[in-house]
């Protein structure tokens, strides 16, 4: 079972850093679409092409419309592509052949082709194999920060799962080696990004100091064993708590480290900061976000970055700064999302990732004098990963994908017998956070492009239709109906970098501020609409009830002594709330019931380890308030880790008379998101496999002509 | 755009190194020291009567202590003379924003019949240069105003006693409870756009659109360019109108909420600020004064420090 520590839920959410899911239907499929979706899955989140293949043929076969069955066919050649295989260029030609009408899908067929190529029936070689590569998979793949060493033997990378240290993978061994010396997340700080020197022998990267906060870069020579001692480089006390300083890149003099700062007034800054002395040149503020990375050219004269095209937007544009500060140029200005990765070791392409043809491609700009010099070309489709570790001196571009197989599921349920009624009824890859409208027409949750953007998803019940709702919130977490489902409300960051509860517009998707809070503060909605509910972002302990009109606010519970509370979920009828409260000392968890107007806290169920129930968003009131659902989990080690479970089970959990009890359900694989429909006949949750992957892209440059 | 920085201006601590330069006017040292002179040059107006310097007050950050600005004749405007410090790194000009480049705004004070009320070609011939020489060094010049190294400056660079007590927490509430940096914010605490902070709301009516005159915006009505809030200790009266004289009346405005009207910003609320918190938040802005300097490297001159 996969090993995700509940710090690791909670540090995750702090940065705000959206969960990366696949790919998912937009509307309601029809079994043609729902094939195609599957087929999609199978090709780029798990790599079983041949089984891909299969499935996009019959989808050819069953398609209800000409576009549908040419984007499957695309896919057939995309797949024999990756397989090395002569038959891409047959399925290509046959995109062209067969749906002329298709101009976007035939404009990208003859792209590939192009790519590939002489024509089908020349004497062309085989078609070139392209050499994509895991070279890391497995449970330890984060997502965020680190680099790939020059030389292409380590990743430097955070462990946000256990430690907050400081981390070098080899590639080759495949194991990891601590850089810091945290033995826990109660270490006092915690590493950001990092990056290698030229020469492999060094690693530049952010440490963030909890108490007193202050933000260091510090520089580790990785010779030896064991945890090498750190030389502080550079301190700074007023830089946002979070993502204060990271360093993206080392100059090629070694002199300097590219570094994204944000001050406390959340503005981003783009400098240099020196090896030796530690000075920092802020080259240019940026706003309220700041780049995804900073690469030095080969010659380290310019800088490349990314940043959003505006304030109001997610989608990122590219642009290269002189390092003496002497002058910048845009490069990638484009309405599509465009994120950059490197350059190629000459120094004569920029490489960016980009979704201007529907999914994320990689593309060359040849550049010279840092500024660009032609249009830029398509090197390879469907990387499926804009978060670029760097490139080797080989050329070997490293990307992290995410391959997880987690999907938001619709499912009948059949409560007093506790069983599923069947297999899902709906199925959306990249999406989370469920929430049913209180007349059950709708179903909300939070969805996440193949280019890393946060939208709202509003389902139809009825119709199946999606609507998608771009939101002023760079992130948000859970959106919970109003009850008269004309807005929803959720904690979250708006584009300038402010956390806070937010009211969403469920016709517009226009955001209004409510009041300040975590980003991924859970907020419950009083049955009449009139309150709120969240936990009180100062006095952790305590947990509040707002009046959205007087704007006055109440403490409704506290947190018992000695222990951790869980989420807390609001009953139907408002009358009363649970949350799972967990004693250390006494290693028991404890679901427990609140009422809201006041009076006893109740205890329902109480276990201990190694049974524990799942403290965040595992549970869910059944529609008539009188029980509650909730995850228990058999295995755990420690109440504040799911490491080690080996089953999970759902339980019902009445608040009056009668025993709580177990429902026949598998959900080792259920991963939260439990809600339960106001009819109570289905259930949403969130279910799959979370895994990553380290890809090494490879022989994908142009080769430069002569007389370049 | 292009920017010959380094070998001609020596940016203050606390500014970004690169600053946004036309390709087509590089600057030069020669055309910083002509731009300064055309800038204290009162050829410029029709009566000779006034320079840029007239209402640019160097002595007061580059700004007037009148409400609105007053041109030729005794002509009176209908806004506040802005600050010109530190605006090489601005992006929009004029407190409606209708010009997003400083070649182009520095030459519209000197055609404004308010203003200046020359023709440019009325002024090339009495100073014996091109318009595109007048503007491109008049362009030069104002970018080589510049304000930084001011105690805030030096705090959020580390020296952590630059600011007293009390302007760190002034500092605190900027940031947090006074949502100031939802617009003040950057090295140059603004956001360059444009906002209705309801100041131009008067008795139920708009008497200034703002921005709506340039763009025809619903939106827009009533909205005026973020200032800077560098040296604002030395640049009253306040907002675009002048209305308000004092950095405390400033601070109070913003506590309640600006002017209640159909257009106001999202971003303005109610503060509900104490009266030590707006005590502390004013002694923080007097702490965004620093050195001002103007002209070439090595011609620097510090106006505060005499």
């Amino acid at each position: 079972m996969k090993v995700v520590t509940r710090i690791f839920v909670l540090a995750f959410a702090l940065l705000g850093t959206a969960f990366l899911g696949t790919a998912f239907p937009a509307s309601g499929p029809g079994k043609a679409q729902f094939d195609f979706e599957e087929a999609l899955l199978l090709e780029e989140a798990l790599g079983k092409l041949e089984e891909a293949i299969a499935l996009y043929q019959r989808v050819i076969a069953d398609a209800e419309t000409e576009a549908l069955a040419a984007q499957a066919q695309l896919h057939i050649g995309m797949c024999y592509e990756k397989l090395g295989k002569q038959e891409a260029k047959k399925a290509y030609q046959a995109v062209i052949d067969r749906y002329p009408s298709q101009q976007k899908l035939v404009h990208l067929a003859r792209q590939r082709l192009e790519a590939l190529g002489p024509p089908l029936g020349g004497t062309d070689p085989a078609v070139r194999v392209k050499a994509d590569r895991v070279v890391w998979a497995g449970e330890n793949v984060e997502h965020v920060g680190g680099s790939v060493s020059l030389d292409g033997h380590f990743i430097s990378y955070t462990d946000w799962y256990f430690t907050g240290n400081l981390m070098l993978h080899d590639l080759a061994s495949g194991t990891d080696r601590p850089l810091t010396g945290n033995k826990d997340w109660r270490g006092g700080g915690n590493a950001g990004g990092s990056t290698f020197s030229r020469d492999g022998k060094q690693v530049a990267y952010s440490w963030q100091n909890w108490e007193p906060r202050f933000w260091e870069i510090r520089i580790v020579n990785l010779e030896g064993t064991g945890v090498p001692q750190p030389r502080r480089v550079f301190a700074n006390e007023d830089l946002a708590a979070g993502k204060g300083i990271s360093p993206s890149d080392w100059s090629s003099d070694g002199k300097w480290l590219a570094v994204h700062l944000v001050r406390k007034d959340r503005n981003g800054q783009i400098g240099l900061v020196g090896v030796q002395d530690g000075s920092l040149r802020v080259l240019k503020s940026v706003g309220w976000r700041g780049p995804n990375k900073i690469f030095f050219s080969p010659d380290s004269k310019y800088m490349a970055y990314d940043l959003p095209a505006s304030d109001a937007v997610s989608q990122r544009d590219v642009f290269v700064i002189a390092v003496d500060g002497s002058r910048e140029a845009p490069a990638v200005v484009h309405p599509a999302h465009d994120v950059v990765m490197g350059w190629s070791p000459d120094g004569s392409q920029l490489l960016f990732a980009s979704d201007r043809t529907g999914s994320v491609g990689l593309w060359a700009l040849p550049m010279a004098d840092g500024k660009p010099r032609a249009a830029p070309t398509l090197l390879k489709p469907d990387i499926g990963s804009v978060s670029s570790l760097g490139l080797t001196a080989s050329g070997a571009l490293h990307i992290f994908k995410d391959t997880s197989t987690q999907a938001l599921h619709v499912a009948p349920i059949d409560l007093d017998a506790g069983k599923l009624l069947g297999g899902p009824v709906v199925q959306s890859y990249r999406s989370a956070r469920p929430d049913w409208s209180r007349d059950g027409k709708y179903l909300a949750y939070r969805s996440t492009g193949s280019n890393g953007i946060n939208f709202l998803s509003i389902r139809s019940v009825e119709s199946g239709q999606v609507r998608e709702l771009r939101t002023a919130l760079h992130y948000f977490n859970e959106p919970r109906w109003s009850p008269d489902a004309r807005w929803l409300v959720t904690g979250g960051r708006d584009f300038k970098g402010r956390s806070g509860i937010y009211r969403i517009d469920a016709e517009t998707g226009a955001v209004s501020f409510i009041t300040p809070s975590g980003p991924a503060t859970r907020v419950e909605v009083s049955p009449d609409g009139k309150k709120i509910y969240y936990p009180d972002p100062v006095k952790r302990d305590r947990y509040i009830e707002r009046d959205l009109a007087s704007e006055e606010t109440r403490g409704v519970f506290r947190t018992p002594a000695q222990s951790e509370r869980g989420r807390v979920e609001l009953s139907p009828d408002g009358r009363y709330a649970v949350t799972i409260i967990m004693e250390a000392a006494a290693e028991t968890s404890t679901v427990l019931l609140i009422p809201i107007a006041g009076g006893e806290l109740r205890e329902l169920l109480r276990v201990s380890l190694p049974e524990s129930f799942a403290p965040g968003g595992r549970m869910s009131w059944t529609p008539n308030s009188r029980a509650v659902i909730v995850t228990k989990e058999i295995g755990a080690q420690t109440l504040f880790s799911d490491a080690h479970v080996d089953r999970k089970e759902l339980w019902l959990v009445p608040i009056g008379d009668g025993e709580a009890r177990k429902l026949h359900i598998d959900v080792d694989d259920w991963n939260g998101g439990i809600r339960l429909h106001p009819n109570g006949q289905q259930i949403a949750f969130f279910a799959g496999k979370q895994s990553q992957e380290v890809w090494a892209l490879e022989n994908f440059l142009p080769a430069r002509k002569a007389s370049e | 755009m292009r920017l010959l920085l380094a070998a001609v201006l020596a940016i203050p601590l606390g500014l970004d190194l690169y600053m946004p330069v036309s390709e087509d006017n590089p600057i030069t040292p020669e055309k910083i020291e002509l731009g300064r002179r055309l800038f204290h040059d009162r050829r410029l107006s029709r009566d000779q009567s006034i320079s840029c310097a007239s209402c640019h007050d160097p002595e007061r950050a580059f700004s007037d202590a009148r409400p609105v600005a007053v041109g030729v004749f005794g002509r009176q405007g209908n806004r506040n003379v802005p600050a010109i410090i530190n605006r090489g790194y601005g992006r929009a000009f004029f407190w409606d924003g209708h010009v997003d480049n400083l070649e182009e705004q520095v030459v519209q004070p000197i055609q404004n019949p308010k203003e200046m009320d020359m023709t440019l070609a009325e002024v090339s011939a009495r100073v014996g240069l091109a318009p595109d020489e007048i503007a491109n060094a008049l362009a030069s010049y104002v970018r080589s105003i510049l304000s930084g190294a001011s105690p805030f400056d030096r705090f959020v660079y580390g020296d952590r006693d630059a600011l007293t007590a009390e302007e760190q927490l002034g500092l605190q509430v900027f940031r947090g409870k006074g949502n100031c940096t939802s617009c003040h914010v950057g090295p140059n605490f603004t956001d360059e756009k444009l906002h209705n902070t309801g100041v131009a709301w008067r008795d139920g009516e708009l008497l200034d659109p703002g921005r709506f005159a340039v763009t025809n915006k619903r939106e827009d009505q009533g909205a005026f360019k973020t200032p800077s809030l560098r040296e604002i200790e030395r640049t009253a009266p306040y907002m675009h109108d002048g209305s308000l004289d004092t950095l405390e009346e400033v601070v109070e405005f913003y506590n309640r909420g600006g002017n209640r009207n159909p257009y106001l910003d999202s971003d303005l609320r109610r503060l509900h600020l104490t009266a030590e918190e707006k005590k502390t938040l004013v002694a923080f802005l007097r702490s965004l004064s620093g050195d001002i300097r103007e002209g070439v490297q090595g011609l620097w001159r510090p106006l505060n420090n005499p």
